[in-house]
């Protein structure tokens, strides 16, 4: 059994063209394991962010346009890149090459007088570029970074310095403590509609108060905040993810391990060890083999289907599979080059130089990545099921709606489908008053759609897992059927549950790829830009080597814009972003509808 | 500090309390129009005698019953329902059933009214298996009638021996007709995901009766595949039952149809001895029991599905309490109350309860009884996994719900879940009350006022606490708000509420309460005293209300009005201007931070 599970892997492997490329094949990178391969990384990137740095100390991710003299796409949280080099001066590594380098110094002794010109006598932070001032938000990620930079770096500042960084480092953290910190940590509860912010913000604050407590010496602020960092990691899932509102989130989910992770290294508190084991086997499972985050269980943001590494990797690294995770995703997120700043960005990096940091080293294992099969469920009705080539989820989540805050999307019960040669044919997750991306959806008589569902669950197995949805009329049920490595089957049904002139529709949101080829029924071919199609009838689809067989009723519209909780506009004209979405009307007397893909 | 540990304290304390509980202590101990009602099944079977008499003149000649002589054909169309047809188990037990408070076994006339009852069934069942009911040439309203065919079956067999050749073929042949509809309806759902409403499209207590009225048809008329098919439904109807002792009909607790539901568990126990049924019904017990006040009256706080109208309620299910010793204490605790202070169970239970108590009597599990949380001076019950609490502390009894769920915006019979709490006092009943309603921000225990208009929509709930204290925590959009109760003695209760910005906006939160005012009754508002009539009542700053032996004192900053009209689920009008259901409610800003302060006593 043992030798035919090694064979389906191997099998897997040379299929998983985009995970071979990752964890065995990383050209650009000679380090084979961590922490040296953060090292190198971050070397590398400090090569760039030397030559980048403007005159006033700020790290700038490339030398300001002509047309914009004044940076107005800077922020504060770039300045996070500060423990960068403050690491790599301090740090006896292989694979760093700015142990002890005067360059290395300088440079962070620059941008921590930036900083210290930058904290107002109240505490707050007011960047400013040639003067002007720009947007603060989200500073305080800045200040824990400088704090590290700091902690590292005192032994090497003249008094006068260590003494104006740290004034200015303890104005900022009474400021952080005051309004954002100790005022909430006795709220009922963790999460967002307690707190008014996200928990990541608070777990993240309060790490800041509690390290700056430590490195200036304010024992009273370490003895305020560790009680609620206790409290902060007690409030993990028994799925192993922090909630925001209700349920999972993906993408913020590495900011709040982190926070478990600093506790863990500075106290040893047996819950944060508890935490970073659960949260480290939510991840694990949660990801598809080319280092994407699977977003359907996520709360706050859509898949744009980029791979991703900063915040939290450092509490993986407990873990034999963790590093191996750790460093899977390091390697996917640097993509195929070798330029860390343009693939990554300062303020990832400026994280990676705190996994680096808090690394723990040891040996790795295999990871779910690298089986043939698994199926993972949460403590909620959701799974994620490899099997061979394929990778698909489910999240039956069903959860109370935000209406009056951008930041929180529609649960809407989505799904998803990634093939080791395609990556995801299906996906994109939750959204905000898209009916259209809602896995199942109701157009009423009166022409409204329903798309937030009643109730929904997972009946299922190992064997065939079904996703039950209600409506208000309506019964549905959506399965995947994996028939071999290259073959898939989505099957939808629904039943009348009371009579209603109604019509249910299932909807998959098909990823797309903006300047591809759409190959549409018999020889119609479509290179698919800003301009709209409408396609029924179309029987098959074919798109970067998938095909669908479709049922005749089948509609497909690109480009479908998706939300965007960010920015002035909510659902932005962004190609990127954009889907097909394929809408199949289901009859209500519970016949069976089947979409079929195959891959090459 | 825990209430009373002391066994001796115990003991006085439920002595002291009695005293003024005069609703309790007339229930229980004293029911001076009951001979048999300090023991089951004695109490039920003279209960259902003495209703015959009434039933039996109210009989209409083609067999119907009926709750009254209609003055007119009009009123007997208008007033007839098919529930009121489940009452034809009544005649048919006492006819059969040998019990010292039975006088009406073996009697020619119980049996002639049943007979006459089910002819009449047999007759309005078409051949389609509809029933298709006739009044005075009149077609009337056939909705659930499936609980009337199940009644009539378990007459049917009852009676087969007195029933004769023909009459048997007639009645077995529109059972079976009338079964065939309800065991289609059966199967078509049995396998849906979940069985709740939402996936099932009726109510789950719909689905359990009919899975019992098939299975019972089909032990009755040797039809094996329909026992064999209903018997799988049951199985997987007693294993819905949450882990806090009910059976959600959409998402949590219902209180009122709970009552249905454990009628299908305890059925299915008593066929077949499923251990996960009497598992069901235990933790079952254990719910009801502790969510009912001590004068009988359902906590409806967490109830999804009704409003509580303060009415007694004893009918479906009470033979399910009886498979256990507090349960049959609980039954009787019941149907005393049910029963009110007089002889007239035709009267005060009505001819579609007393159907169902002819169940209760038949499948009645003999034993001694024990004591029930309405007797003990304090206890606190959660829910398993959702938060509510009810907790009584000497002569208060309060309630907090916390849980949120999704709305059902396209249905009218399932409420919007609001954080309702309750409080009582064994002297005046409730004081605050009345539960979950339906797009009626006005009385949300917590509401924001937004652009000035009231908006509620609880994110998040949860309750904090133990035994020295409970504190219902909920968030609104820009709010985080807290609400305890504190018993500061047996006379008075603080209520204290407080809510704090979670960020920076122009918006005031509020605390609402529902008070239990009675119409007809009299409201002091500073002084001032009102009849509550429909007239409009509106106050408004520090206010102290006086009502039925309690006050209260609210805060500066507070309002107060009646008659606050509340949701109601049936008929043609969503809210009506019924005064027995109205409310008093009263609205409390919470400045930020702060906590305010409602005081409640009782003289």
């Amino acid at each position: 059994m043992k030798i035919f599970t090694v064979a389906l892997a191997a099998l897997a492997f040379s299929a998983c063209h985009l995970q071979a490329a990752t964890l065995d094949h990383h050209p650009h990178w000679s380090s084979e394991k961590l922490p040296d391969l953060y090292y190198e990384v971050l070397s590398r990137s400090l090569d760039q962010a030397l030559e980048l740095q403007a005159p006033d100390g700020r790290y700038r991710t490339a030398m300001p346009a002509v047309s914009d003299p004044d940076e107005s796409g800077w922020r504060v949280t770039w300045m996070q890149f500060i423990y960068a080099p403050a690491l790599l001066y301090h740090t006896d590594n292989p694979a760093n090459r700015y142990r002890g380098s005067r360059q290395a110094l300088e440079s962070a002794i620059r941008a921590g007088d930036y900083l210290a010109g930058i904290v107002e006598a109240d505490g707050s932070v007011l960047p400013r570029v040639n003067g002007k001032p720009t947007n603060p938000l989200d500073a305080h990620r800045t200040m824990y970074c400088w704090t590290e930079a700091y902690a590292l770096l005192k032994p090497h500042l003249d008094s006068g310095r260590a003494a104006r960084w740290a004034g200015a480092l303890r104005r900022a953290g009474e400021l952080i403590a005051a309004e954002e910190v100790f005022p909430r940590i006795n709220r009922p509860k963790y999460t967002s509609p307690f707190l008014g912010f996200s928990p990541n913000h608070l777990g993240l604050r309060a790490t800041t108060v509690w390290r700056m407590g430590m490195v200036l010496d304010i024992p009273e602020w370490v003895e305020k905040v560790q009680p609620a960092l206790k409290r902060f990691v007690n409030h993990i899932r028994p799925g192993g993810y922090w909630e925001e509102h209700n349920g999972p989130t993906m993408s913020y989910d590495y900011l709040n391990v982190s926070v478990a992770g600093l506790l863990w290294h500075y106290s040893s508190e047996p819950d944060a060890m508890r935490a970073m084991r659960l949260n480290t086997d939510f991840h694990t499972h949660w990801t598809t083999p080319d280092g994407i985050d699977i977003h359907t269980v996520d709360q706050r943001n859509r898949s744009h289907f980029s791979p991703r590494a900063s915040y939290g990797l450092f509490a993986f690294s407990h873990f034999p599979h963790g590093r191996r995770y750790a460093r899977f995703r390091l390697l996917t997120a640097l993509g195929d080059g070798d330029e860390p700043l343009q693939a990554m960005g300062l303020e990832s990096l400026a994280r990676i130089a705190q996994d680096a940091y808090y690394h723990v080293d040891g040996v790795e294992t295999t990871i779910p990545q690298q089986e043939h099969s698994y199926r993972h469920t949460l403590d909620r009705p959701a799974v994620a099921c490899k099997k061979g080539s394929w990778v698909y989820s489910m999240s039956a989540l069903v959860g109370p709606e935000r209406p009056l805050s951008q930041f929180y999307l529609d649960r809407i019960v989505p799904v998803s489908l990634w093939h080791a040669k395609t990556a995801h044919i299906i996906g994109g997750g939750n959204s905000k008053r898209q009916p259209e991306l809602a896995t199942f959806a109701v157009h009423r008589a009166d022409g409204e759609w329903s798309y937030l569902p009643l109730d929904a669950l997972i009946a299922g197995s190992r064997e065939a897992d079904t996703m039950c949805v209600a409506h208000e009329g309506f019964s549905l049920r959506f399965t995947f059927d994996i028939e071999d490595d290259t073959r898939a089957v989505v099957r939808a049904q629904a039943e009348f549950t009371y009579d209603r002139p109604d019509t249910a529709y299932l909807h998959l949101p098909l990823v797309l790829h903006a300047g591809g080829t759409l190959e549409a029924g018999a020889g119609r071919s479509f290179t698919l830009s800003a301009r709209r199609l409408d396609l029924s009838g179309v029987g098959e689809l074919s798109h970067n080597g998938w095909h669908a067989s479709l049922p005749p009723a089948a509609r497909l519209r690109w480009p479908y814009y998706t939300y965007s909780p960010y920015g002035d506009v909510r659902v932005p004209e962004n190609i990127h972003n954009a889907l097909g979405v394929l809408a199949v009307p289901l009859k209500n007397d519970g016949e069976w509808v089947e979409i079929s893909f195959s891959v090459d | 500090m825990r209430f009373f540990t002391n066994r001796t304290l115990v003991l006085l304390t439920i002595l002291i309390a009695g005293l003024p509980a005069l609703n309790r202590a007339a229930t229980l101990d004293n029911h001076p129009h009951w001979k048999y009602g300090g023991s089951l099944p004695g109490l039920y079977y003279e209960v259902l005698a003495v209703s015959f008499d009434k039933a039996e003149r109210f009989q209409a000649p083609d067999g119907r019953y009926r709750s009254r002589i209609p003055a007119d054909t009009e009123q007997d169309v208008r007033s007839f329902s098919m529930y009121i047809m489940q009452y034809i188990y009544v005649p048919a037990l006492l006819y059969v059933t040998e019990h010292e408070a039975n006088p009406l076994a073996g009697n020619r006339r119980a049996l002639d009214s049943a007979l006459s009852s089910g002819d009449w069934m047999a007759s309005i069942v078409n051949e389609e298996g509809l029933f298709v009911p006739v009044v005075d040439g009149v077609k009337t309203n056939p909705l659930d009638s499936h609980r009337a065919l199940y009644c009539w079956a378990e007459v049917y067999g009852l009676l087969k021996n007195e029933l004769g050749a023909e009459r048997e073929r007639s009645w077995r042949e529109a059972l079976h007709r009338g079964g065939q509809r309800l065991c289609d309806d059966m199967r078509s759902r049995m396998t849906r995901p979940r069985i709740t409403a939402p996936f099932l499209g009726t109510s789950p207590n719909h689905f359990g009766l009919w899975c019992t009225t098939v299975n019972r048809i089909g032990m009755l008329l040797g039809l094996d595949d329909w026992v064999e098919d209903s018997r799988a439904a049951l199985a997987r109807f007693v294993r819905e039952v949450a882990p806090g002792g009910y059976w959600a009909e959409h998402d949590g607790p219902t209180v009122s149809y709970d009552y249905l539901n454990t009628a299908v568990g305890a059925y299915y126990w008593h066929y077949y001895k499923d251990p996960e049924a009497l598992d069901a019904i235990r933790a079952n017990t254990d719910f009801h029991a502790h969510w009912t006040t001590p004068d009988g009256i359902d906590i409806s706080t967490v109830d999804q599905r009704n409003r509580n109208h303060y009415r007694p309620r004893a009918g479906f299910g009470l033979f399910s309490f009886s498979n256990f010793p507090a349960g049959r204490r609980l039954v009787r605790l019941k149907l005393l109350a049910a029963l009110e202070d007089k002889r007239d169970p035709f009267e005060s239970m009505g001819l579609s309860a007393l159907g169902r108590l002819a169940q209760d009597a038949h499948y009645h599990s003999d034993g001694p009884e024990a004591e029930i949380p309405q007797q003990i001076p304090s206890y606190r019950h959660t829910l398993a996994a959702r938060p509510a609490v009810v907790r009584k502390n000497g002569n208060w009894v309060y309630s907090i719900c916390a849980l949120v769920s999704p709305d059902s915006p396209l249905n009218q019979f399932f409420l919007d879940r609001i954080m309702p709490v309750s409080l009582w006092h064994t002297r005046t009943g409730a004081i605050i009350g009345g539960g979950n309603s339906k797009g009626q921000p006005g009385i949300v225990t917590f509401a924001a006022v937004r652009n000035g208009d009231l908006d509620a929509h609880p994110l998040d709930g949860l309750l904090r606490g133990s035994w020295d204290g409970d504190t219902l925590c909920v968030a609104e959009e820009g709010f985080s708000c807290r609400l305890t109760f504190v018993t500061v003695d047996d006379n008075t209760t603080l209520i204290r509420a407080k809510a704090e910005n979670t960020y920076n906006h122009r918006n005031t939160a509020l605390l609402q309460l529902q008070f239990r005012l009675h119409d007809g009754g009299t409201v002091t508002v500073n002084g001032q005293s009102s009849t509550l009539s429909a007239e409009r009542i509106e106050r408004e700053g520090a206010l102290r209300i006086a009502h039925n032996g309690w006050s209260a004192s609210l805060p500066e900053g507070s309002r107060f009005e009646w008659p606050f009209y509340t949701y109601y689920p049936y008929g043609s009008v969503r809210v009506p201007e019924n005064l027995h259901n109205a409310v008093g409610r009263a609205a409390v800003t919470l400045p930020d931070g702060e906590w305010v302060e409602v005081r409640i006593r009782v003289d």
